[in-house]
């Protein structure tokens, strides 16, 4: 791959690498790093590149990869104290404390799913990938995804609803 | 769609079943003003994704830096702990055996030792004087000591102690009743 089809294929997948690394590691900073390493990564060996069939699942794999290792690694457990939420801008400044807290509760639940279905959901509800484009990235089969899918929608779901629940009971 | 038919579709949504278009359509229906209170917690999770997935990377001279290959922070390569403790251990363990080797060799601190003396008897005298001198000191520095064997007196005294432990021996007998006891108590 020459360096002009690095910069108009794989350079703008910095995006969503950036947001599969933001929903596994929580901290910006951590996940810019990654994506930037990764990048790099990609870059030092982009003659390569152009064996592979799809470069967009290469690059998640491999961030995804390299997010884990770090959860792993004993540094990123000691420095880790607690995952936050950064907010994002939102656009009607009157909604912003009712959908904030809404955000934050949301996102709590899902950054409290096993990793592995952090990121089939993250991959499907955000990111909007099919069904085999998901099995590629996580080495598992369509069933399995399905399956996976399904068991972390439920409970967010089941979460969301005894929120909902108690809002309804009148606090 | 009304919303008997939303809930079906979530229905599917939550095994996993509904399609992308589906998935579209669900979050597009559950985007609208006015949604019963049974829907507006998963119409926030379809809004909370979808705003999760506006978010960018917006790292100043991002793209630059991965193409000139030197990022700021490059991630310092990780040396465990016990490697390090190999490394210099066996730093340490070579610089002993070189000076070792090197002393064993050249031998450079022990004094050389010359003979001043012609006289072998002058030579005796000599070396009596010191040890008389060395001898001299020596028994000074004993009779200091002399209180110490009061302490051995007092420890004497401290013998009867010692038939204590007999009683204690004694008592011990009380066991085997203890015993025999427990034994009675639990036929």
């Amino acid at each position: 791959m020459s360096p002009e089809e690095f910069k108009i294929q794989v350079l703008p997948l910095k995006h969503k690498l950036y947001r599969l690394s933001l929903r596994l590691l929580g901290g910006m900073e951590d996940a810019e790093d990654i994506v930037q390493d990764a990048m790099i990564r990609m870059w030092q060996k982009k003659e390569d590149l152009a064996n592979y069939k799809n470069v967009e699942a290469f690059a998640m794999v491999m961030t995804k990869n390299m997010c884990l290792d770090r959860i792993r690694s004993k540094s990123y457990q000691t420095e880790r104290l607690a995952s936050t939420y950064d907010v994002p801008v939102l656009r009607n400044p009157e909604e912003i404390m009712v959908k904030t807290d809404l955000a934050r509760l949301i996102y709590k639940i899902i950054d409290g799913l096993p990793e592995q279905m952090k990121v089939i959901i993250h991959l499907r509800d955000i990111e909007g990938l099919e069904y085999q484009q998901i099995a590629d990235i996580m080495d598992m089969n369509i069933n399995a995804i399905r399956v996976n899918l399904s068991r972390a929608r439920k409970k967010v779901r089941d979460s969301i609803y005894k929120i909902q629940d108690y809002e309804l009971a009148g606090n | 769609m009304n919303w008997q038919e939303i809930e079906k579709l979530l229905d599917k949504y939550f095994e996993g079943d509904t399609s992308l278009e589906e998935e579209i359509r669900l979050r597009e229906f559950l985007s609208v003003e006015e949604i019963p209170k049974k829907f507006q917690g998963m119409a926030a999770y379809f809004s909370f994704m979808q705003s999760e997935a506006s978010r960018h990377l917006d790292k100043a001279g991002f793209d630059h830096q991965v193409i000139a290959g030197s990022p700021g922070k490059k991630p310092a390569k990780i040396i465990k702990f016990r490697q390090q403790w190999y490394y210099w251990a066996s730093g340490v363990a070579v610089s002993i055996m070189i000076l070792v080797a090197v002393f064993v060799k050249f031998d450079p601190f022990s004094p050389r030792i010359e003979d001043t003396f012609q006289d072998p008897q002058v030579a005796y005298e000599e070396a009596k004087k010191i040890l008389y001198f060395v001898a001299g000191k020596f028994s000074h520095g004993t009779s200091h000591l002399e209180p110490v064997t009061r302490l051995e007196t007092g420890l004497k005294r401290l013998n009867p102690v010692a038939t204590y432990d007999d009683g204690l021996n004694e008592i011990s007998r009380l066991n085997h009743i203890d015993k025999a006891s427990k034994l009675i108590s639990t036929n």
